[in-house]
């Protein structure tokens, strides 16, 4: 956990690769992928559907932790547009949650199931859409002038090398000053290198998210919210 | 006997006399045997093989369905074969058809359509064939398969690919006999075992002499020229290219891809006056194949070149075979000088560069080896389950199929002779419900059964997804290298491409190249000028030194005494051995079979161990943590573990770090909990992460994707290593993870070789020496440290060093 200034406001880039903003009780993630072990198993690739159940226990433990009002996410809740089918429902229903509400921007795999979001209570917005001072999109790349912009989509991951060595973390990364990419928050994906010469990473190492230069953090905000000390 | 009129005819006309071995394997295929010809290239064996055949066929009218299929391991071979063997029938309506990955969708239409009388392929392209339900006719009729370059096949997944897909074609083709074709090796019947079905009865077939061989070594004017350490062996470039001749031509082989650019770099500038070329297997295909082209005809002078050309025909034009350093096993040295011409009556012949000096007592080991007829024996490989769930699938895409039935079809093959009712139950059960753990994979499908009990195909997706990707070749994860508005060059290792920068010069092709971007998976490069000193490095490139080599290498250094005469210039050789044991015995280094030498002293780096197994790196690489771990068991320290084909180092900056191996050095390679302490020595689930993107491929869990790829499939795509983290999270005794786990022990450590190692070592008493420097026999593994730490440290740490590193590297 450790604290990002982003379009003069404080954030708080979580293990979990959730984004958490406490003054407005949100919480962002991007890229959740449900279901994308089932299109892997109907095509004969054993891959077990625990990820999907892991991925929202870590989300409903983030809502639990930070107690959050609203949840956006900044596309891909859904991997497939096809096959709608029953187990994407049983996902959706674990999303309708009673305290929280969930905001869901329409990413590229997720176009064709605009329908059943909402027919699940989940409200739909289109890429970008302004929040406050800011926009949440799913695409980090725009034309023109924008907002600062918090996206998803890339499924940012940085590679660090030493002549001995090579590490890869997924990260929360400044691609450029005005667009902040968070990571993918299913674990069941894998994601675009990002040199860390070239790019501000806060890479997700272990239990903790490490700034740019390696380092834990130091100053925690809330003492409530800090992680248990490796 | 019987009539040999038709082909023997032909052969007369063609100039050639059949030969005593051609009459064995004729007969023997026309009685109904299997058999196995073990002869050198140049033998004939390709018409021994397939002579009885084209007899018949010389004498009959053209009848439908295929009479022989043909299996090489090389592609680029089918076309030379198809020649070979489309001479003696040209007069005749028989038709020949080369079935390869290359083939055109056109031609693999009309091979199905209208089978050939002889069909030549690949292990990969005959399991596509088979996967097509119009395969139960044209081979019904096939009456002998031959595989040929079996020593190369059988250790591997491709061999056994090649036995299912024989397994198969028994069924639909019960008269058929197998004939195998091998190079000359150490146990025959061991690998003729290994071809033919369980229970079978085979021949062997050899020719009724071997071609003797004779050595040269390459030495310099004075022995001080020769280094003690290196393997690039660019300090005898002025003898080698004094060796090269306009009007001969010489092939050059090096062991690594890397080594094999640099001489060629160096020879193209030096020789100008001559055509040299470059041949490894990261070159494109077609720049491959104009160099075949070149040897074949004559047109090159030198060709520089690695193991890539080790397999295959030989080459009449070439007259000269030069090996840098050494060539690591015996078998390989044959292989090597075969590629030459034959002269009739006329030895076997090479000449031998040493990069250091202690090549010299290789060499002369080789020699021992050589005239003792030591080759080293091959292992067959055991049953592989990934191979074996891909051709179950391919069996089902052939023909819904009874598991009773196919059980007893695929234990007919002698690598799944062992395996269970229950383990072959498991491998259907994770085809139709993705694992053993039935309920982690709800709506889970590729093969389901059927009420009537056949199995079949869960769905068309399945089917051509599955037809996309049969064969069981994984590439390492490599870049195509490309010239801006120009050709492929070939392939580097992603891990290489990925880390240059834009601007960045290194050589490649023998050339010097400008990366200019990474794009769509393509390294994109242009010509550059002047001098680059990086040149990709490939990891598979490694060959280890084989035990058989190994073991004439100690009795060398136990016991100098003048070289076998198969050395041509031995006294010179001799002589400079003789100055070599006066330095090493200065340092009192001892060698015997009967101790384990190590050597302690310490620099600047800390204290050096090394201890000398002798048993080539590939064992040395699973016992030098091995023992770094037994050691911090006792005493807490950090070790740095470094490996050569002679020995192990470990470095520790800890001055007490080796005493339990001055009190207990036999407790140390105890082989008891060997499997258990290896696993926590070195990084087990990294190794498996790595071995398991082959096994994900063969077993059809990853999509490499293909040309005009739909979205529907690009929705499949992962990496394997997201695969194996999910399924070692989740289902962490997946059968393909079991595989995965055994292929780290069998291709990263050679676990039999290191159990017999340890049995062996347990009971050796050690012989300390403390140099107070390095010996000329450690000074190899001081000076290429060649491995790198296994670390046991935390990741936060382990990225606290990367990134202290760039400030060192920036």
């Amino acid at each position: 956990m450790t604290t990002l200034e982003f379009g003069g406001m404080t954030w708080i880039a979580r293990a979990d690769r959730s984004l958490w903003q406490p003054e407005r009780r949100t919480l962002v993630i991007a890229d959740l992928h449900l279901a994308k072990s089932h299109a892997f198993r109907r095509a004969g690739i054993p891959i077990s559907d625990a990820i999907e159940r892991d991925d929202l226990t870590r989300l409903n433990q983030a809502i639990t932790d930070t107690r959050a009002s609203t949840l956006w996410i900044l596309g891909d809740l859904l991997h497939s547009p096809a096959g709608l089918g029953p187990h994407i429902a049983r996902f959706l229903q674990e999303l309708s949650l009673p305290t929280t509400a969930v905001h869901v921007i329409l990413g590229n795999h997720d176009q064709a199931a605009a329908k059943a979001l909402a027919n699940a209570g989940l409200q739909t917005y289109p890429d970008p859409t302004p929040w406050e001072s800011i926009e949440f999109a799913h695409f980090p790349e725009s034309t023109g002038p924008h907002r600062p912009r918090i996206a998803g989509h890339m499924h940012p991951m940085v590679t660090y090398r030493s002549r001995r060595d090579r590490l890869r973390f997924p990260c929360f990364a400044y691609i450029d000053e005005d667009t902040l990419v968070l990571p993918a928050f299913t674990r069941f994906s894998g994601g675009s290198d990002l040199n860390p010469r070239q790019v501000t990473c806060y890479p997700i190492v272990a239990d903790q998210v490490l700034s740019p230069d390696g380092t834990p953090p130091t100053i925690e905000l809330d003492a409530e919210d800090s992680p248990c000390a490796d | 006997m019987s009539d040999w009129t038709q082909i023997e005819t032909w052969m007369r006309s063609q100039g050639y006399t059949p030969s005593d071995l051609q009459h064995a394997a004729w007969n023997n295929t026309m009685a109904g045997c299997h058999q196995l010809i073990v002869s050198p290239t140049g033998s004939g064996k390709t018409l021994a093989a397939t002579g009885m055949m084209l007899n018949q066929l010389l004498r009959q009218a053209p009848a439908k369905g295929v009479r022989l299929i043909y299996i090489t391991p090389l592609r680029a071979l089918s076309r030379d074969l198809e020649k070979a063997l489309i001479a003696p029938l040209a007069d005749t309506q028989h038709r020949v058809a080369v079935r390869t990955g290359d083939t055109r969708a056109s031609e693999r239409a009309a091979i199905i359509r209208k089978p050939p009388a002889l069909l030549i392929t690949t292990p990969e392209s005959l399991s596509q064939l088979l996967a097509s339900p119009k395969s139960v006719d044209i081979f019904a009729t096939v009456e002998q398969v031959v595989v040929d370059e079996w020593h190369d096949l059988i250790a591997s997944k491709r061999g056994t690919q090649c036995l299912l897909a024989i397994a198969r074609l028994r069924r639909l083709a019960p008269q058929l006999r197998i004939t195998g074709c091998s190079a000359t090796i150490a146990d025959p019947e061991h690998a003729l075992r290994a071809l033919i079905p369980v229970g079978c009865e085979g021949v062997l077939v050899h020719p009724s002499q071997q071609r003797p061989i004779q050595l040269h070594v390459l030495l310099p004017a004075d022995n001080e020229r020769l280094p003690w350490a290196g393997q690039m062996g660019l300090s005898l470039l002025e003898s080698v290219s004094a060796q090269l001749r306009p009007e001969q031509t010489t092939l050059i082989f090096t062991n690594t891809r890397n080594q094999a650019e640099q001489w060629y770099q160096a020879l193209a500038i030096i020789r100008s006056d001559l055509r040299v070329e470059l041949h490894h297997g990261s070159l494109d295909h077609s720049r491959r194949e104009v160099v075949e082209a070149g040897l074949k005809e004559g047109t090159l002078d030198v060709v520089v070149a690695t193991s890539a050309l080790d397999l295959g025909v030989d080459y009449p034009a070439v007259e000269a075979v030069i090996q840098i350093g050494s060539p690591r096993a015996v078998s390989r040295l044959i292989q090597r000088a075969g590629r030459a011409k034959h002269r009739p009556g006329e030895p076997l012949s090479a000449t031998l560069v040493p990069t250091h000096r202690l090549h010299l007592n290789e060499y002369q080991a080789l020699a021992d080896a050589l005239s003792a007829h030591a080759l080293e024996p091959v292992q067959p490989a055991e049953g592989h389950l990934d191979v074996l769930m891909q051709h179950l699938v391919t069996l089902a895409l052939q023909a819904p199929w009874l598991p009773d039935t196919t059980y007893a079809e695929i234990t007919s093959v002698a690598a799944y002779a062992e395996l269970t009712r229950e383990a072959f139950a498991a491998v259907l059960q994770a085809l139709q419900y993705g694992s053993t753990h039935l309920n982690q994979y709800p709506d889970y499908q590729r093969l389901v059964v059927r009420d009537d009990q056949y199995v079949q195909v869960a769905t068309p997706g399945i089917a051509r997804r599955h037809r996309m990707s049969i064969g069981t070749i994984v590439a390492h994860a490599s870049m195509r290298v490309r010239v801006q508005r120009g050709a492929v060059l070939g392939e580097v290792e992603e891990s290489f491409a990925t880390r240059l920068k834009p601007g960045d010069c290194f050589r490649f092709a023998g050339r010097v190249l400008q990366c200019v971007r990474l794009r769509d998976g393509e390294l994109w490069v242009k010509a550059a000028r002047g001098n680059a000193s990086e040149v990709p490095r490939w990891t598979g490139g490694r060959l280890p030194m084989s035990q058989t080599l190994a073991h004439h290498v100690v009795e060398r250094l136990a016991r100098p005494r003048p070289s076998a005469p198969c050395i041509q210039n031995h006294q010179q050789l001799d002589q400079m051995i003789q100055e070599t044991q006066i330095v090493l015995n200065r340092f009192g280094v001892e060698v015997d079979s009967d101790h384990l030498l190590v050597e302690t002293f310490e620099t600047r780096d800390g204290v050096h161990c090394i201890c000398f197994p002798f048993a080539g790196w590939l064992v040395h690489q699973a016992l030098g943590p091995l023992l770094a771990y037994r050691l911090s068991r006792i005493q807490e320290a950090t070790y740095t573990v470094t490996v050569n084909d002679y020995g192990i180092e470990l470095l520790s900056d800890d001055p007490k770090a080796f005493q339990p191996l001055q009190d207990t050095p036999n407790a140390l390679f105890s082989p008891d909990h060997m499997v258990q302490d290896l696993a926590e020595a070195v990084n087990l689930a990294e190794l498996m992460r790595r071995e398991f993107r082959g096994v994900a491929r063969i077993a059809g869990l990853l999509f490499e994707g293909y040309p005009h790829q739909r979205k529907s499939v690009r929705m499949l795509q992962s990496s394997a290593g997201i695969l194996f983290d999910v399924l070692n999270l989740y289902d962490p005794d997946h059968l393909l993870l079991q595989q995965a786990r055994r292929d780290v022990f069998q291709t990263s450590f050679d676990l039999p070789r290191l159990t017999t190692l340890l049995e062996r070592l347990h009971h050796t008493p050690v012989r300390w020496t403390s140099p107070g420097q390095p010996t000329p026999l450690s000074l190899p593994l001081v000076h290429d440290r060649l491995s790198t730490r296994l670390s046991s440290e935390s990741v936060v740490k382990r990225l606290a060093k990367c990134l202290r590193g760039f400030d060192d590297n920036p």
